[in-house]
């Protein structure tokens, strides 16, 4: 995600994008726990998640980015956040594809002096960490944005449930098959201590072979 | 002949270990340079499982850690010396468990030399050089299973006994072992057999009718198996069972158990995988029909595994392949790890199986064959986001019947072993 301050960007300012993931896509905290280490993004989680849950069992969760000046062009802020789909429920529709749709962000901005034209772009405050390994709570101002692109959607391939008489009939055939195969070549070449095999004492042709 | 052959056994296994050892090395590289890693997931929930136990916390706070929280005391050292210390244990873990396949063929009768290209098998085989040295603890079981074969062997039935309590502690697979393990300690049916006649047969059991005969074997089964040597495998395995179980039970509580073993048992993970069941169950997984086509699954798995159980246990490596392929085959999860479950015991099965090596290059490229036709449509539904569930699930159909046909082949195959006498009768 590109965010663009335009000519009133003061040097010190700091952006940061609050997103609401929604319950078919999360984040991995491990992984994003490595990129921190890495200082190659900086991405804060609040909330536990669970990472391998199915969509129906999950709920949303909100992350913060922080995101990194551009050094090529003064003013631009970038960030990229490594996101995951969860499994979604298979669907009755003829269409296999199930919609994730990502809300607009909240883009927050916290600058060093509050300049004139910062005190017309603000909305609102919020109390949120300064970044991702410092923890200390900063006033973060709400900004008004204008959106580039249309509200992001993704389309996750599920299952049809149209399919599932065919696939447990299959799917149990093949295997009921496959096991009655290795049970007969098993009970063929197997060594196996027959009953008539044990001599009796004292039986005459009553054993059944 | 013997000294020059023991260095050539002592170079095999010093370049396996030496390959592993760069494989370490080259995963730090590729770790550090590529977006894509070497090192598994795997080996970083380890390593955070450990963390958190050395700061005297329960391992279970690392999210899927489903592992025994005695790993996560093994790999306390990650912490406190350095992170590679898990994969070099891996890697010596892997050579040990080609050292004991040597010593098994060795018991059988084998030359250092043929002993030594049975191994090669396993010693550069890319497929365990490269689970160890990403992380994957596969090599750990591969070790303990080894173990207790070897000390069976040798009839030392506590080490046995101890290895093998150890490994199902560590994950529950072995535990399909136990009947043909019970089965190959009875008493041998030659010592027993005049004692038992006349006393079965002068008394009310007289009709000789085939039901009559089988109740009577099996009940000189129940006998034969009464003896010191299984009661002591049964008692030392269980105590360390029970004891490792009771001991993490008192620390960590119910999280122990659930993660340790309840989680494997009712597992029903409904991501792709190369379970044929993979696509049945995610379509039914919220229906009531979940639990008993779970049931339908489990039901002819375990028919089979008893069967094989009783045909094969005079021969307790072959059996255990079987019993761990089956296992692996038809179970309801399945990824590329568990293959080495039995891969650990095909060098010592070979010798035994009448498999022509051309016959064997073709099955084991069949085999590949059957992985490249699931990972491919895997590949485009992980990466690619296309709608490819229908290919995934019949490429599992298919590499379920590849590998039932590999089973067949080589069951078909199996010639019986020369047995030495366990107790000299003459």
């Amino acid at each position: 995600m590109d965010v663009d301050l335009g000519e009133g960007a003061q040097p010190g300012c700091r952006i940061m994008i609050k997103e609401q993931l929604p319950q078919g896509l999360y984040v991995d905290p491990y992984e994003l726990a490595s990129m921190r280490e890495q200082k190659s993004k900086e991405i804060l989680v609040q909330n536990e998640i669970d990472i391998e849950a199915p969509e129906y069992l999950s709920a949303t969760h909100a992350i913060i980015v922080y995101l990194k000046p551009d050094p090529r062009h003064h003013g631009r802020f970038t960030g990229i956040v490594p996101v995951h789909v969860r499994y979604h429920r298979p669907t009755d529709r003829e269409e296999a594809i199930a919609l994730v749709t990502l809300p607009d962000p909240q883009l927050m901005i916290h600058c060093q002096e509050n300049g004139p034209l910062l005190e017309s772009w603000k909305l609102g405050v919020t109390q949120a960490p300064c970044s991702a390994s410092n923890h200390s709570i900063c006033s973060w101002l709400n900004v008004n944005y204008q959106n580039v692109v249309e509200s992001l959607t993704l389309q996750v391939p599920v299952g049809q449930k149209k399919h599932v008489l065919a696939v447990v009939t299959v799917t149990l055939l093949v295997t009921i098959l496959c096991c009655s195969l290795l049970i007969r070549a098993v009970w063929i070449h197997g060594e196996f201590e027959h009953c008539d095999e044990i001599p009796l004492k004292g039986s005459h042709e009553g054993s059944f072979n | 002949m013997g000294p020059a052959l023991n260095c050539g056994h002592t170079a095999l296994f010093a370049v396996a270990f030496g390959v592993r050892v760069g494989l370490v090395f080259y995963g730090l590289h590729q770790d550090r340079s590529m977006p894509v890693r070497y090192t598994d997931v795997d080996y970083h929930v380890f390593t955070d499982a450990a963390r958190f136990v050395t700061q005297g916390d329960s391992p279970y706070r690392r999210a899927t850690y489903r592992y025994t929280p005695l790993l996560a005391w093994i790999l306390t050292p990650n912490i406190y010396l350095t992170e590679l210390y898990g994969k070099i244990l891996f890697i010596i873990c892997d050579i040990l468990a080609a050292h004991l396949m040597h010593r098994i063929l060795s018991l059988r009768g084998f030359d250092n030399w043929r002993a030594c290209c049975y191994c090669s098998l396993w010693l550069f085989n890319p497929l365990p050089m490269t689970v160890s040295s990403r992380g994957n603890a596969e090599a750990i079981l591969a070790v303990l299973v080894m173990a207790t074969l070897f000390y069976l062997e040798r009839r030392h039935i506590v080490k046995a006994a101890l290895f093998y309590g150890l490994s199902v502690h560590m994950k529950i697979y072995p535990a399909t072992y136990v009947v043909p393990i019970i089965l190959s300690l009875q008493t041998d049916q030659q010592a027993t057999k005049e004692s038992n006649s006349t006393k079965w047969n002068d008394g009310y059991l007289k009709k000789d009718t085939c039901f009559h005969n089988c109740v009577r074997s099996f009940m000189k089964l129940v006998v034969r198996l009464l003896n010191q040597e299984v009661l002591v495998f049964i008692g030392v395995a269980g105590l360390i069972f029970f004891g490792l179980g009771v001991l993490f039970y008192c620390r960590y509580g119910w999280e122990f158990l659930d993660h340790t073993y309840l989680y494997h048992l009712t597992r029903r993970d409904i991501r792709h995988n190369f379970s044929p069941y993979f696509y049945m169950l995610y379509l039914t997984a919220e229906s009531e029909w979940s639990s008993g086509l779970a049931l339908a699954a489990f039901i002819p798995q375990s028919l089979l595994l008893l069967i094989t159980s009783f045909a094969y246990y005079k021969d307790l490596t072959f059996c255990c392949f079987l019993q761990t392929a089956i296992f692996v085959t038809l179970n309801k999860v399945c990824t590329s790890q568990y293959f080495l479950w039995y891969l650990c015991l095909l060098p010592v099965v070979l010798p035994n199986l009448a498999l022509t090596w051309r016959r064997g290059m073709v099955l084991l490229v069949l085999w590949f064959i059957g992985q490249g036709l699931w990972l491919t449509p895997a590949y485009y539904l992980e990466f690619e986001g296309q709608n490819t569930f229908l290919f995934i699930w019949v490429a599992g159909l298919v590499f379920l019947s590849i590998n039932c046909y590999i089973l067949l082949i080589l069951i078909s195959s199996y010639k019986k072993r020369e047995l030495q006498p366990k107790t000299k009768t003459e």
